[in-house]
């Protein structure tokens, strides 16, 4: 019996090779679990696996081996319980930003009423700033604004799992900042569970409460978990100055630097089991063997 | 002040149509022979009648406000206004046009949906596609059996395919991310259809639209030609007959015209469908 | 020396030119509501025109067939002209001249209220062959049988051919070869086609691009192209006739393009083609444009040689036997109109709008009265250049079938008279003349000659047989 919230056991992902019988496995042995409330992200090098994981995840690919539970459920198809924000927003252009988001909220709660939809969607239009916008259609708007709506539209409908793909990916660093910010303050206040995909080591540490480490594909694995051991509410000014930021982000950094094409050798040649996976990294006990000049094993 | 580039190229514009006129007066003459006194021989001969010419710019605007003055007047059954014939082609183009929006853009959103059906015709398309609209209507009249409804058909032939393939290709590159926004909302598949596939694939189904468009109005006026009747095809053939090439030149203007109308209609529906990523 | 069978058939020695002032008996006895002297001049005749159809719609007291005259000839001016003009005791003295007439025709108006069907459509390819089934529409001669007649032009002889077949046409304007050929199933689907009169007798002629004018001797005209309207068509079969007896093999040494009859003149002119054997006007037309010249009238070939013919589908006459009647004699009737050169220039006149030939009356004048231009610097006079005579004769029919069986158009052993004789309805033909009261010939066959050849109709295979060159 799983007591998690959500539970991911042994999954595995393979694709065939084209014109051939053979297949190549993207990830293997992917075990992790999120519990209610709780931020992750998942963060590997490009083509590891991430976004064919969130995919899995949200229900819009299946796993060739393993299983995905959520609240008991099996994960086989999509549903409303998961918002997907995706890696390039994917706003119907179509549609006003209004309507993206009424359009969201009409197929959730499917008895409510016009004007309820409507002020529930300016409601959360209104949470990312864009309740002056309401009425312009995508291709009026800056990158930055597009992903906002996207987010508007994964909140609006209340998913019991968020799940984000590199959701800031293509946007400055100012306004990157700017995003995650109201992340961390809509997170703050609504304590909802969110699975997220990210390159960028300093947003994972703002947000996270766990950090899932990838090794380099194929055959990926989620090699380690980071827990990020600092008190909530953050802020992005002032987590620098917290003692375990650094000793993170320098593992991290080493991790993607170094660790994580070790890691799969290491699992190749069977130097490394697949039993001994995910490693479980606490960072006060890294900042503690750091002090103490204990080699990291 | 200087010029917006609007007024510069209206004014380009106008200035090269009277450039155009200019010398379309000078290279062309009236078909006149200019002779006084003449033998019985040159009167049978017809020099003292105008002969078959390429006419010049004016005398072609005569004629287009002569005809346009009248557009209805009606001579019997083989003598009718450019405005009554062209009413025919219109409508013969609208039957046959509308019948292939009817069956082509379900069917093609269908084959757009299925990639195996796609490419299972593929080949038959592909070999449909470049027929002759002249070449099917000799089958058509022998099917059918009705002149008027076989060109309704041939332009119905000739105008399927492009919105065809255009709406299956649209539907099919229907971009993978709307199509998962919709799956995480649990759209069923109608309103998958309806709400992202349709939406998303309609600039490209338009696109079809405009030049099945152009194709009918290109096919409707070679049919005519051929079976006669009425129509605009008829006409230019009618003033073809009698070497009337002022009026041939008028109603190819009209042709044009009209299928730039036509061409513009469908743009401007196109418009409340189009979107820009 | 034609031999029209309008006049009197037994009579081989008549001269019977039917010039504008003709004074024979048939032209006296026949002409509608005629009973002046004949005109001199061509307003004259313009006049007569006018009065005689005046006349009719009078005597007929319809009101729809006045109005459709008027429209057809186009002129208030026409109108206040005959008010002053006519006389009305000379309206009056031709009435008992017509109701004889038309009690005499078989459509009197108990027949008509019997008419199945009154309202026809009747395709026609714009040449002066057409003359008698588009005239029959502003003469009247239609509405005088109780019949509603569209006359609808037609682009060419393959859509004429479609177009009846679709019943789209009651009946059709064809050439006389086409209905053998469709009862035949040569060429298109099988389908038991009657012909039940002749349009016109000759007509036609062979015109050349200029560049030819010291090219006479057909023997210099290896590789030439040549257009004829149609496949089955008598011009078809005179041009191989005429190349062939001059030596050239006409599918080998020279090429025949089937060309529709309004675009021979543009073919021409853009050097698709060195010459055609066509239809009227369009020799004449592009003599007129400068084009081409008259190498000569087919009359030359065969003097009286059939050419084009009124056409309906068995399946029409039988299912519609009033309404075929009626047609049928107006077409009779407006043969025998079209026959008398006297009405030759107005005709010119009438036919020559948009709504009909949509061609130069001036050029359609010289094809009906036979004074014209030869484009060599002649002016010629030829009164029976065409002629109107509905007699489908079987052995015209037998000696077209002898050609198509010639030139490989009918591979099988085919029974030539019993094809002739169920297509061309002579028996009938005749009938129905001597009931309207015109001469008719007693026999159906006869022998011809074509190009000082004898033809007999009683030996077609011998016949083929007979020539050197052949498919
Ligand atoms: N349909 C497919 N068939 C075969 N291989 C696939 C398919 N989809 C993805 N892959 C492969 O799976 C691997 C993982 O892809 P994925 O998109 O999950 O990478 P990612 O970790 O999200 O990369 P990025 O950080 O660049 O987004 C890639 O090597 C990709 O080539
Ligand atoms: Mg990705
Ligand atoms: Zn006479
Ligand atoms: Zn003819």
């Amino acid at each position: 019996m799983d007591t998690n919230f959500l539970n991911v056991k042994n999954i595995s992902k393979s694709y065939p090779i084209k014109d051939s019988n053979s297949f190549v496995t993207i990830y293997e042995n992917v075990s992790f679990s999120i519990d209610k409330g709780e931020f992750i992200c998942l963060i590997g090098h490009s083509g590891c696996g991430k976004s064919t994981i969130l995919n899995n995840l949200a229900g819009l690919n299946l796993v060739s081996g393993g299983s995905i539970s959520m609240q008991g459920q099996n994960v086989n198809k999509p549903s409303l319980d998961r918002g997907v924000i995706f890696q390039n927003h994917s706003i119907l252009p179509w549609l006003s930003v209004l309507k993206n988001v009424t359009m969201a909220i009409a197929c959730k709660f499917k008895t409510m009423s016009k004007a309820d939809i409507e002020s529930r969607a300016i409601h959360f239009l209104k949470m990312v700033n864009l309740d002056d916008h309401i009425h312009k259609k995508p291709s009026e708007l800056s990158g930055g604004m597009k992903q906002r709506v996207g987010i508007a539209r994964a909140f609006a409908i209340e998913p019991s799992l968020l799940l984000m793909d590199e959701p800031f990916g293509a946007l400055d660093a100012l306004t990157r900042g700017k995003l995650q910010d109201k992340l961390v303050e809509i997170c703050d206040k609504t304590k909802q569970t969110t699975f997220m995909i990210t390159h960028d080591i300093d947003e994972a540490i703002l947000l996270s409460d766990k950090i899932l480490l990838m090794s380099d594909g194929p055959e990926a694995r989620v090699a380690e978990t980071v827990i990020v051991d600092i008190p909530k509410p953050r802020n992005r000014a002032s987590i620098v100055n917290h003692p375990a930021y650094y000793v993170i982000r320098n593992y991290l950094v080493d991790f993607l630097v170094n660790q994580s094409s070790l890691i799969s050798q290491k699992l190749k040649t069977g130097s490394l089991s697949d039993k001994d996976l995910p490693l479980t990294v606490d960072p006060l006990q890294l900042k503690y063997n750091l002090e103490n000049n204990i080699i990291n094993p | 002040m200087t010029m917006t580039d609007t007024r510069k190229s209206i004014l380009l514009s106008i200035g090269l149509l009277f450039l155009f006129v200019f010398i379309g007066e000078l290279v062309t003459g009236d078909g006149s022979r200019h002779k006084k006194n003449l033998t019985e021989y040159e009167t049978l001969m017809g020099l003292g009648e105008k002969q078959a010419h390429v006419p010049g710019p004016i005398e072609v605007a005569k004629l287009a406000v002569k005809e346009l003055r009248h557009p209805f007047y009606d001579n019997g059954p083989n003598d009718k206004g450019i405005g009554t014939q062209l009413f025919f082609s219109i409508l013969r183009v609208m039957a046959g046009y509308l019948l292939s929006v009817i069956i082509a853009v379900p069917l093609g959103f269908l084959i757009g949906m299925s990639p195996v059906f796609y490419k299972a015709l593929q080949p038959y398309i592909q070999i449909l596609k470049p027929i002759s609209p002249l070449a099917w209507m000799p089958l058509a009249l022998f099917v059918i059996k009705d002149s008027i409804l076989s060109s309704v058909f041939v332009i119905f032939i000739c105008s399927i395919w492009p919105m065809l393939i255009n709406t299956a290709f649209g539907v099919m590159s229907v971009k993978s991310d709307f199509l998962n926004v919709g799956k995480t909302l649990e759209m069923n598949n109608v309103k998958m259809a309806f709400t992202i596939i349709l939406p998303a694939a309609l600039p490209t189904i338009f696109t079809g639209l405009r030049i099945s468009m152009g194709i009918s109005w290109l096919v409707i006026v070679a049919a005519e030609m051929l079976v006669g009747g009425t129509g605009i095809g008829y006409y230019v053939w009618n003033e073809w007959n009698n070497l009337d090439l002022a009026s041939v030149v008028f109603s190819i203007l009209m042709i044009g015209i009209v299928g730039m109308a036509l061409d513009a209609m469908i743009a401007y529906i196109s418009k409340y469908f189009d979107y820009q990523e | 020396m034609p031999v029209n069978s309008l006049d009197d058939p037994f009579n081989e020695n008549s001269d019977l030119s039917h010039g504008a002032g003709c004074s024979c008996k048939s032209c006296h006895s026949k002409d509608v509501g005629m009973v002046e002297n004949l005109p001199s001049s061509d307003e004259d005749i313009v006049n007569r025109f006018v009065e005689t159809s005046i006349v009719k719609s009078i005597f007929n007291g319809n009101d729809m067939q006045r109005r459709n005259f008027i429209k057809t000839v186009g002129a208030g001016t026409f109108r206040a002209a005959l008010l002053s003009i006519i006389p009305l005791g000379a309206l009056q003295a031709c009435v008992n001249d017509t109701k004889k007439k038309v009690e005499n025709g078989g459509a009197t108006n108990a027949a008509a209220s019997k008419l199945e069907k009154t309202t026809l459509n009747i395709g026609f390819v714009p040449i002066t062959c057409a003359t008698p089934i588009i005239m029959s529409k502003p003469l009247g001669f239609y509405e005088k049988y109780g019949l509603d007649v569209n006359v609808i032009k037609t682009a060419g002889w393959a859509v004429a051919r479609d177009k009846s077949l679709n019943k789209e046409y009651d009946a059709s304007h064809m050439l006389t070869p086409m209905p053998l050929a469709m009862t035949m199933g040569a060429g298109s689907t099988s389908a038991n086609y009657i012909m039940p009169a002749v349009e016109n007798i000759n007509g036609q002629a062979i015109c050349l691009h200029n560049k030819h004018k010291n090219k006479r001797d057909p023997k210099m005209w290896k590789g030439f192209k040549f257009g004829v309207p149609f496949e089955y068509s008598m011009h078809n079969f005179l041009l191989r006739y005429y190349v062939a007896e001059f030596g050239l093999d006409p599918d080998k040494d020279i090429q025949i393009r089937v060309v529709p009859p309004p675009e021979m003149v543009a073919n021409l002119k853009a050097g698709n083609l060195d010459g055609y054997l066509s239809p009227d006007p369009f020799n004449q037309r592009a003599v007129y444009e400068g084009v081409g010249f008259l190498h000569m009238l087919t009359k030359e070939i065969w003097e009286g040689h059939p050419c084009c013919a009124f056409a309906c589908s068995e399946a029409f006459a039988k299912k519609h036997p009033n309404t075929y009647a009626a047609l049928f004699s107006a077409i009779i009737d407006a043969t025998n109109y079209s026959s008398k050169h006297e009405n030759r220039s107005t005709i010119s006149e009438a036919i020559a709008p948009k709504n009909y030939l949509n061609q130069p009356a001036s050029v359609i004048k010289q094809v009906l009265t036979g004074k014209y231009a030869d484009g060599l610097g002649n002016v010629l006079n030829e009164p029976n250049r065409i002629g109107f005579d509905p007699f489908p004769w079987h052995s015209m029919g037998v000696w077209i079938l002898t050609q198509m069986k010639r030139w490989g158009y009918v591979k099988k052993d085919i029974d030539y008279k019993k094809i002739a004789e169920q297509v061309y309805l002579a028996a009938e033909c005749g009938a129905k003349m001597k009931a309207l009261g015109y001469d008719a010939p007693s026999t159906t066959y006869k022998k011809h000659i074509i190009m000082g050849k004898e033809f007999d109709p009683n030996h077609p295979e011998d016949y083929v047989n007979s020539f050197a060159i052949k498919a």
